[in-house]
């Protein structure tokens, strides 16, 4: 079962990491990203984020499908990150009932577009054309949270009332 | 849980700054800094001030940058109370522990340390061929 995808363009990193998975008690952690999944030293340098005692794979996004799938995958609690919206979507649509929430935490920062075509969410969030689509898609889902949450403690953000205080729904 | 950061110089202010990438501005604002010997003012005033307002059911910690520093001197002779504690040698993964998770057990805060201090290695790269290993994962 996935407890929460995090949605960071920084994938996984250090202690963002241990604070998520000790927050989430989730002994397994999956990044879901098809260029970090075909690159072996990409993977190597996110398995350097990973926690003591808690377990990475590092998978394409339809790999990931397969594992939240799997009986075992819905049997184990995992926190999953991955890259931008969209892949979040993919996930959702067609893992239905696996994934708990999803967490829009830091978004469109670094992939090269400028944000002058892309919409500005939560303060520093960027959401391209393509991103939004999957954004509306997300909020429209039952039994799944949608909100941006940086750290535990922070209050959670709701994405529907982001995207409709921006006219952006 | 109250913060402070003091060291020699601007690694204070500079640590804070790299921390509010990881937890946001405002609450790296409220981590208080020192930055010692820019200018000839008494920061031994601005220690005290912090181990005092730290209040009995509330917790302290005061960063600093070198065990035999005197920064670090002064705050240990300053620190007369139990729910103020020092943790000196400090790198950014143990504030960014210790800030993130808000620690205020004293186990925590030494595995915190020894996570930190764990951190500090020459850096190989383990590249893995081949799939990855689902069985162990789930195992």
């Amino acid at each position: 079962m996935v407890i929460m995808i995090r949605v960071d363009d920084r994938l996984i990193h250090g202690q963002v990491a241990l604070v998520w998975s000790k927050e989430l008690n989730t002994p397994g952690i999956v990044v879901a990203n098809d260029h970090a999944a075909k690159t072996p030293a990409v993977a190597a340098t996110l398995k350097m984020a990973v926690p003591a005692g808690k377990k990475l794979l590092v998978l394409p996004v339809k790999g990931a499908i397969d594992i939240f799938n799997d009986e075992r995958g819905k049997n184990m609690r995992i926190f999953c990150l991955c890259r931008n919206v969209n892949d979040a979507w993919e996930l959702v649509k067609n893992c239905p009932g696996q994934i708990q929430a999803v967490d829009i935490a830091n978004v469109g920062r670094f992939d090269g577009i400028p944000v002058t075509e892309k919409h500005e969410v939560f303060g520093g969030n960027f959401l391209t054309e393509a991103d939004l689509v999957a954004a509306r898609n997300l909020c429209q889902i039952d039994g799944v949270e949608v909100f941006h949450q940086i750290i535990p403690s922070d209050a959670k953000q709701s994405l529907k009332s982001e995207l409709e205080k921006k006219n952006l729904l | 849980m109250k913060v402070m950061i003091a060291t020699h110089g601007n690694f204070a202010k500079g640590i804070q700054n790299t921390l509010a990438l990881f937890i946001g501005e405002e609450r790296a604002n409220r981590i208080q800094t020192i930055n010692a010997y820019l200018d000839d003012s008494d920061y031994t005033a601005e220690l005290q001030a912090f181990i005092d307002s730290v209040q009995s059911d509330d917790f302290g910690v005061i960063f600093t940058d070198l065990y035999g520093g005197s920064v670090n001197q002064k705050a240990v002779l300053l620190n007369n109370k139990d729910n103020v504690v020092i943790i000196t040698g400090m790198n950014l993964p143990v504030i960014m522990e210790v800030v993130l998770a808000e620690i205020t057990d004293m186990d925590e805060l030494q595995s915190a340390i020894e996570n930190a201090r764990n951190e500090s290695q020459l850096v190989q790269l383990h590249l893995q061929e081949g799939e990855q290993d689902t069985d162990s994962f789930f195992g």
